[in-house]
């Protein structure tokens, strides 16, 4: 028997078996993936393409659409109420995700502390999820009005109790409290799962070092979440662009003085009051497209700052 | 707007639609055809054989649910081989037409649904209902059973199916002001006379409003501008309308239209009525229901959830405008969808109408006013225990009925929103009246 030889000969052999392995690894990666890709194509992709489609026509939903082109983005980029409702749009965006990602970071940090109340804790950031909107809002609602717990507790350290819902301002600010209030569970649970993988030994250094525990969060913690931190803020400016439609629907329809119109709202209305669906899938487009351009923007950002 | 639309031969210039009032506030039309007592009994239609099985599903408004099971039941112990499903349909208006129309897009259609005079063109030249001819046909209904208007409300009246019957009157009803009667007696008031004027009304509210410091704590009366079946009818006891005759315009800043928005919102300004805040934080009938308000106006399909919150109250008529008695009125009934269960869904009806079966139930439950001549006077619902105890201010604000506006299906949305917008302008910012609708008259004309 002759010696196989090193060289080429077994280099490509070597090369192809690596090569035949990967591929059965990918194949496996693709079948593991392929249900969850499939429903994900049929119920997310297929809606928005059919959506992007739909806002080329003029339809009322009981009779035949009608083609039109671009014509409804052209009536969305000089209709005031849009540009308000665009507005109001990214007012609940900003207002609703820095405190959201910094109050969930902080809780996760409570709940990872040996702390005796984190129980009571653990519950209370978890309640969130087991009420349904509809019936938070009329919890909310309730909670806001001038017999509610909160004017009392306005009224009992002496201020002045704010209109909460009759006030474009402040229904404005109710609005995105019970945004970040809806949207803080699951900012919670991923920060406390990411702080599962800090090294303690960071912290013992740390500590070491003589860095106190607001010294610990800001230099060790912080940083070590900070892919937990775009993913959370990604989540959080989902929720509060499209998820606030449900707080808006049933806190304050839009008002007062359509403070809180904001463009999923007012394309709800515009399809089921109005019966242009047509310009409603317009302006659920456009709001897409901005959510796309603006988590892109963060993951670059991300990235930029990962590779520096 | 789709100028080239057509539907079934049917011109796009006018559908009837619901203006987004408060589908409580839908109620029979007045001047009922017929004073008389209408067919005698033989004459009317017999009960189901109960040899009948299938299933159907009956769509109806959230309100009618607690009377709807009761009816079911009465209907299956007649028919038990029959099963009758439920399905809740919503009470607001936009909420309503959405769930028909994807139900119609995905032919998933209950067999009977609620529905109202609004909607009576629109649903039949989309294909939603079907023609409701047989139910007159022999061994039927006879052709004057209902009260003439209620029924002609129900015909269709233009496109491929003008002529067609595609739904039945459910109730006679009109809009009346219920009364917190503990509330008048602290203040020292008399019951409301059957003739009382708007000036009347509005002092009654005065004195019934309650102050704790400079926060209203009780409400002369919850009153809300932004509904239909009031600002329409005090409009026309103005001499005025809410839209020209051919649907060219709306006139939300006449003259007439104006003094009935002053008439509806200066005494919100001024605390009388209930605040624009008040209102939105609590749903209709809420304010009243709870003793926040004193006086409301609203109908007798409310009548079951007045009487389950509040003890003391009573009814009277809606106070004249400008030496008129005009009220808002219109009709909300049942129809076949045109994918039923023909067989099941009609005698269903039958039996629902017949005045041996529904009616006399649906009359018996304090919160319908029947649409049979044969049983508007019925002791069924007029000897009923009070409260209320005024039934004759139900029969009397039923005569004095007048249709809402016909708006157009693509303009009812934006007219409610600018009139909504126009009255937080005011409320809020304290606009004047005039400039306000004014700017809501423009915004609303965009969609003509």
């Amino acid at each position: 028997m002759v010696a196989k030889p090193f060289g080429p000969a077994s280099r490509v052999r070597t090369g192809r078996a690596k090569r035949r392995a990967r591929a059965r690894a990918n194949a496996e990666a693709f079948l593991f993936l392929t249900p969850n890709l499939l429903l994900f194509i049929g119920l997310v992709i297929v809606p928005i393409v059919i959506g992007f489609g739909l806002s080329l026509y003029e339809w009322d939903l009981l009779n035949p659409p009608i083609f039109i082109g671009l014509t409804h983005f052209q009536t969305l980029a000089q209709d005031p109420i849009a540009l308000g409702a665009l507005r109001a749009t990214l007012v609940i965006i900003f207002g609703a995700v820095v405190p959201t990602v910094l109050i969930s970071f902080l809780l996760a940090n409570v709940l990872n502390s040996a702390l005796h109340l984190r129980r009571l804790v653990r519950f209370a950031y978890l309640s969130p999820i087991f009420i349904s909107t509809v019936a938070a809002g009329v919890l909310w609602r309730y909670i806001f009005s001038p017999q509610g717990g909160v004017s009392h507790l306005v009224r009992s350290i002496g201020l002045a109790v704010p209109d909460w819902l009759g006030d474009p301002s402040w229904a404005t600010v109710a609005t995105i409290i019970v945004v970040i209030w809806k949207g803080l569970p699951i900012a919670t649970l991923f920060y406390l799962a990411a702080l599962q993988g800090v090294p303690k030994s960071l912290h013992e250094a740390a500590s070491l070092d003589g860095a106190n525990d607001s010294q610990r969060m800001r230099y060790i913690t912080w940083p070590a979440v900070s892919d937990i931190t775009v993913l959370i803020t990604i989540i959080t400016l989902i929720g509060a662009a499209f998820g606030a439609f449900d707080v808006v629907a049933v806190l304050t329809q839009g008002g007062p003085l359509r403070a809180t119109n904001i463009l999923p709202y007012y394309a709800y209305t515009s399809a089921f009051s109005d019966f242009r669906f047509g310009y409603a899938s317009a302006i659920s487009s456009v709001l897409c497209l901005i959510v796309l351009a603006a988590t892109a923007g963060i993951i670059v950002r991300q990235q930029r700052s990962a590779e520096r | 707007m789709n100028a080239n639309l057509e539907v079934d031969g049917l011109s796009r210039r006018r559908f009837l639609t619901a203006t987004g009032g408060l589908a409580a506030l839908s109620f029979g039309v007045g001047a009922c055809g017929s004073d008389s007592d209408g067919p005698s009994s033989e004459e009317s239609t017999g009960l189901p054989s109960g040899e009948l099985t299938g299933e159907i599903r009956w769509g109806i408004r959230d309100y009618f649910a607690d009377q709807a099971k009761e009816l079911i039941v009465a209907y299956q112990a007649v028919q038990p081989g029959v099963k009758v499903r439920l399905e809740l349909l919503p009470t607001a208006e936009a909420e309503y037409v959405q769930r028909i129309s994807t139900a119609r897009l995905g032919g998933n259609l209950p067999d009977v649904i609620a529905t109202t005079t609004t909607f009576v063109d629109v649903f039949a030249a989309s294909g939603v209902t079907a023609d409701l001819a047989r139910l007159f046909q022999e061994g039927g209904f006879p052709k004057d059973y209902f009260v003439e208007s209620l029924y002609e409300g129900f015909r269709v009246g233009e496109g491929r199916r003008r002529g067609e019957v595609h739904g039945l009157p459910q109730s006679a009803d009109a809009i009346i002001t219920a009364y917190n009667t503990q509330h008048f007696e602290e203040a020292g008031l008399d019951a409301p006379s059957d003739d009382w004027a708007w000036e009347d009304f509005l002092e009654t509210a005065q004195r019934l409003q309650k102050k704790s410091g400079d926060e209203t704590v009780r409400w002369g009366a919850y009153v809300d501008h932004n509904a239909p079946p009031l600002y329409d009818p005090i409009t026309q006891s103005f001499g005025g309308k809410v839209i020209e005759d051919d649907g060219s315009s709306f006139l939300l800043d006449s003259d007439a239209m104006l003094q009935a928005w002053h008439l509806l919102i200066d005494p919100r300004k001024e605390g009388v009525f209930s605040s624009l805040q008040a209102s939105q934080a609590a749903g209709f009938g809420d304010l009243f229901n709870s003793g926040t308000a004193s006086m409301q106006f609203t109908v007798r399909a409310a009548v079951p959830a007045m009487r389950s919150t509040v003890e003391t109250f009573d009814v009277a008529t809606f106070p004249s405008v400008n030496g008129q008695n005009k009220t808002g009125a219109g009709a909300v009934g049942l129809a076949m969808t045109a994918d039923a269960n023909e067989e099941v869904s009609l005698d269903f009806l039958k039996w629902f109408f017949s005045e041996d079966g529904g009616m006399t139930i649906l009359g018996a439950s304090y919160g319908t006013v029947p649409p049979i001549p044969s049983l508007r006077n019925s002791e069924i619902w007029r000897d009923l225990p009070p409260p209320p105890a005024n039934n004759d201010a139900f029969v009397q604000a039923f005569e004095n009925g007048v249709l809402p506006a016909e708006i157009p299906s693509n303009a009812a949305g934006r007219l409610a929103e600018a009139i909504s917008q126009a009255g937080e302008q005011v409320l809020l910012n304290g606009r004047s009246i005039e400039e306000a609708f004014a700017e809501a008259n423009d915004f609303a004309n965009e969609a003509l």
